[in-house]
């Protein structure tokens, strides 16, 4: 896929003592949805791969199989069903923020404690890996954000970090106030990727037609910078001291009321905002 | 009692493996790995009568994987099947060209791999060793289930 990328670190508040191999997830970088849905052949085929594999397996063997290897080949269709209706709900959510369509309901919200919260229950493998946090104890670290997407937002990134770390390797994230913003990062203990494989995560989907092995971006990553664009912030990927990469998000701090809280905001288009 | 031949499958996607394995286990003797370092090492230890060959690894491409085992003496008869969720003629080619026996697009249906498996580990080799025939065919070997 041939995507214009344009390095925008140049021009962000936070980033400019930032390794010029940072990699933003920009509105610079939002491929048009006939691109994006041309390189999501591995998100949406693997389940779909599963449904018609263990479906067929069953028919052909519904009369000799006992009832118990009946019931796994269910429980994979029913698992590859619901891959795939996560995928198509990450697709129309994508498409929502980014076409401005995605009503948000902002709040004062502890991004650390949401954090928490993903690894505990929306990523509980995390626990085959070392978690180390670097959180404020004092003062939490709160955004304005609407948190349903805020939330989906941490997981996709919890989700790519956990991807690339090994089992018993660590992952790391840290929540820190930086002037007016509050920052994310999260590090993984993956192999290092190009700066091309940087400028490719947030619009590359796993399995492209180029098919860079390292790309292991997903349609999660793509609506992780949906969803902070929408939210007012930026998303960006960065070569991590230990050899991986580190995801790093930013929110403006919840220093001041919002202007829009407590109604209900309508998300501004990508384009925007990011 | 005969020895069940031996097919590796090198794929980090439980439900490729899954898959994989539901349909082969009870004819041959499968071996899962997730990443390309691990094909490699476990295939010069324990080499495979097929390899089934995911071309998105989390380590190092597929094509990488499939020319390294071609280049290592042991391994240079060995079929390999490359899967891949890309029809893309330009992505199957570029399997060939690595070395590929034959490259199958999911989604696919049960019956072509374990067909194509049945094939690959009956068919008399070429003196060399290379599938060249077999290859020479396999744009109409292609997964292909309607664009997949």
């Amino acid at each position: 896929m041939q995507t214009a990328h344009q390095d925008a670190t140049a021009t962000h508040p936070t980033a400019t003592d930032a390794p010029t191999a940072d990699r933003l997830g920009s509105s610079d970088a939002v491929p048009c949805c006939g691109a994006l849905l041309a390189e999501l052949s591995h998100d949406l085929k693997t389940p779909l791969h599963g449904i018609l594999s263990f479906a067929e397996i069953g028919l052909g063997r519904c009369e000799s199989a006992p009832p118990e290897k009946l019931k796994g080949y269910f429980q994979r269709i029913q698992e590859a069903g619901q891959a795939l209706h996560r995928a198509l709900e990450d697709l129309i959510a994508i498409g929502k923020l980014e076409s401005g369509r995605a009503t948000l309901q902002p709040r004062a919200v502890d991004v650390a404690t949401l954090l928490r919260v993903q690894v505990t229950e929306g990523a509980p493998e995390s626990s085959e890996r070392s978690i180390q946090f670097a959180v404020p104890s004092a003062a939490p670290a709160r955004v304005w954000a609407d948190e349903a997407t805020l939330s989906r937002a941490l997981l996709a990134i919890l989700k790519f970090t956990l991807r690339r770390t090994p089992l018993g390797g660590a992952m790391r994230f840290s929540v820190d106030s930086e002037g007016d913003w509050v920052i994310l990062r999260a590090t993984d203990a993956g192999p290092p990727m190009s700066d091309a494989e940087l400028d490719r995560l947030f619009v590359h989907a796993r399995q492209s037609g180029e098919a860079d092995h390292d790309a292991l971006a997903c349609l999660g990553l793509v609506l992780a910078r949906a969803a902070f664009a929408a939210l007012g912030g930026w998303v960006r990927a960065r070569h991590a001291d230990n050899g991986g990469v580190t995801i790093e998000a930013g929110l403006p701090a919840c220093s001041r009321p919002h202007p829009d809280a407590p109604h209900a905001i309508t998300a501004p288009a990508t384009g925007n905002t990011a | 009692m005969t020895t069940r031949l031996n097919v590796l499958v090198v794929d980090d996607c439980p439900m490729n493996t899954l898959i994989v394995q539901e349909l082969l286990e009870d004819d041959f003797a499968v071996q899962i790995v997730g990443t390309g370092v691990d094909a490699l090492r476990h295939a010069r230890n324990v080499p495979p009568d097929l390899v089934l060959l995911d071309v998105m690894l989390p380590d190092m491409s597929g094509y990488d994987v499939c020319a390294a085992l071609r280049a290592t003496p042991r391994l240079g008869q060995v079929p390999i099947v490359m899967l891949s969720g890309c029809s893309d003629p330009a992505e199957i080619a570029r399997g060939l060209a690595a070395g590929a026996t034959a490259y199958l697009t999911k989604p696919f249906r049960p019956k072509q791999l374990t067909s194509l498996v049945g094939e690959l580990l009956t068919k008399p080799r070429s003196a060399d060793g290379v599938e060249t025939a077999l290859a020479g065919n396999l744009p109409g070997r292609r997964g292909g289930c309607g664009g997949a």
